[in-house]
């Protein structure tokens, strides 16, 4: 009885002082690794998630870890990475659809959309029609990022459902008519009538006080010399004339910032509309 | 005789079992502590989320937290590191542990800079009786959240309430003395436009905001003094009195400036040369 309860301690102590001084610690052995990785992954650690997903031999790793690290990568922003694991996701494995329409978000997310049409393009044959169509919509959208020629209405949104198609009908009407304004026509306005420009550019207030201004300045310059009043005359003559200038340069600036406000705004709109439609890409259920 | 066999072979497994679940968690535990002490704040965070992780009985609830809340604060992730501070506080029942935990988040939350936050969780350690032997220890982060608030002289006299000679008071005074007061030099330039920048020891920039309001107002009260009231109103006005204007905010301008460098220069002083607890 004495020999067992010695031999039950000292296995017991070997086995302590083996845990702490050597790497056979079952807590880093593959089925934790995975639980471990699959905890940080819901977690939202996704850099954590992934080395630890990476520790596993490439051999041992199915298509579900491989896709989970790369969708990992893909979120912390590491899309060279995310992008090369999911091209060798095999195209008979259930997430091969899926990491296509991942490609497809990080070409969009990248601002490639030509790759991101050419890559589409490629895939359009094969059998995945839920891919598709989620990818023909990511697709479309990418045209209003672009400068290249947009499809026609009727082209356009014809991948998307109806609850989708008011939205995107009228981003579409957004990009092709802008409420632009031209620098140039605000310039020759504000030349010809200070203020005018700015009051073509929406910045009614801005326009009513260049005009009162300058012209006050002008009155005064004309006023002075007639009383021979020289020195006081030349002052608000260049007064004038800096007010009279700046007003050009203002206006043409105005409508400068009133396109870039307009074309901000624009892609602001798309950029909640895409992702409030999470890319088109249908949620995954891998932490529930 | 088979009986009690049979009894101390369950025994021997048990014991075996019971002690390597524990060896485990022991063994990641150290690899978890040498990974922080070697300073390898990320392999330390992610070594205790797994010591976490599978420390079912959370035994390791309040270091681990609390290693990972000191290994994001060194990476600067204050929210997680404040995040992890307050799951560690969770647990453990003892009131020195607790103590330490929340002077932890005081100190982060000096550094992220939300300082309204931070006199908020010093005046609630003040007010709880179970701090009360801890008052000095308030006292002191008090005095450094006055710093990081600018405030140098309240600082000072919260730390005079610990030790009239406390070296941080007189760090404190020194700065406090140098500083420039925002009202005097604002003041002066309504008075004297110029005198402001004077004060701040910007001179050049004084000499030109006195020779601007001057011109203009001399030749705003010409107008005046041969009848041209429209002309003088106008001078006055886009002129004389926006030179005045700018020469008062260029004064509290260039105080804030002046304070601004001084700040920078005694917390730079206490980094590198205090030696007693820092945030």
């Amino acid at each position: 009885m004495i020999k067992l309860i010695l031999i039950s301690l000292s296995a017991a102590s070997f086995t302590y002082s083996q845990n702490i001084n050597s790497g056979v610690n079952v807590l880093h052995q593959k089925e934790n690794i995975i639980k471990f990785a699959d905890y940080l992954f819901c977690e939202k650690d996704y850099l954590r998630s992934a080395n630890e997903y990476l520790r596993i031999d490439e051999g041992l790793r199915d298509e579900k870890i491989n896709f989970k690290i790369a969708l990992s990568f893909s979120t912390i922003g590491d899309y060279s990475t995310a992008k090369n694991i999911f091209r060798q996701i095999n195209e008979s494995s259930p997430y091969y659809g899926s990491s296509r329409l991942e490609i497809m978000k990080i070409f969009f997310l990248e601002e490639r959309y030509h790759e991101l049409g050419e890559y589409f393009r490629t895939g359009r044959n094969l059998n995945l029609s839920t891919e598709n169509t989620s990818g023909e919509k990511l697709y479309s959208l990418s045209f209003l990022k672009d400068q290249q020629t947009i499809p026609a209405f009727e082209n356009f949104v014809k991948a998307f459902d109806a609850d989708e198609k008011n939205e995107v009908a009228a981003l579409y009407q957004l990009k092709m008519n802008p409420p632009n304004k031209n620098p140039l026509i605000a310039s020759v306005l504000s030349a010809i009538i200070p203020g005018a420009g700015k009051i073509y550019t929406g910045d009614i207030g801005d326009g009513i006080f260049t005009f009162l201004t300058t012209g006050v300045f002008t009155f005064l310059a004309y006023d002075n010399f007639k009383a021979e009043h020289n020195f006081r005359g030349w002052l608000f003559s260049g007064l004038a004339v800096m007010f009279y200038g700046g007003n050009i340069y203002g206006s043409f600036a105005s409508a400068q910032i009133h396109n870039a406000r307009i074309k901000y705004e624009f892609n602001l709109q798309l950029d909640s509309f895409i992702k409030l439609k999470n890319y088109f890409i249908p949620q995954y259920d891998f932490c529930k | 005789m088979l009986t009690f066999r049979k009894m101390l072979l369950i025994l021997f497994i048990l014991t075996n079992t019971c002690v390597l679940a524990q060896s485990n968690l022991q063994a990641q535990y150290d690899y978890a502590s040498k990974q922080f002490n070697d300073e390898k704040y990320f392999d330390a965070i992610t070594e205790f989320k797994r010591l976490l992780f599978f420390d079912s009985l959370k035994q390791y609830s309040f270091d681990a937290n609390k290693y990972i809340a000191m290994s994001y604060k060194q990476g600067g992730k204050f929210t997680d590191a404040i995040k992890y501070f307050s799951l560690s506080e969770l647990g453990t029942t003892n009131l020195d542990s607790i103590f330490d935990i929340k002077i932890e988040i005081v100190k982060i939350n000096l550094l992220r800079r939300t300082i309204y936050r931070t006199f908020d969780l010093l005046n609630d350690l003040n007010e709880d009786i179970l701090f009360k032997a801890k008052k000095d220890k308030i006292t002191y982060w008090k005095g450094w959240a006055y710093i990081f608030n600018d405030d140098w002289e309240k600082a000072s006299e919260e730390f005079a309430k610990l030790d009239i000679n406390h070296e941080l008071k007189i760090i404190c005074d020194n700065v406090s003395e140098a500083q420039f007061s925002k009202t005097k030099a604002k003041v002066l330039s309504y008075i004297l436009p110029g005198a402001g920048q004077f004060y701040t020891g910007n001179y050049i920039s004084g000499i030109l905001s006195l020779s601007w309001v001057a011109l203009w107002s001399y030749i705003a009260v010409e107008a005046f003094l041969a009848d041209r009231i429209f002309d003088g109103l106008m001078v006055a006005n886009f002129l004389a009195f926006r030179f005045y204007n700018g020469n008062v905010q260029n004064a509290e301008k260039f105080a804030d400036e002046r304070n601004s460098e001084l700040t920078n220069w005694g917390l730079n002083y206490l980094q590198n040369n205090y030696r007693g607890p820092k945030p």
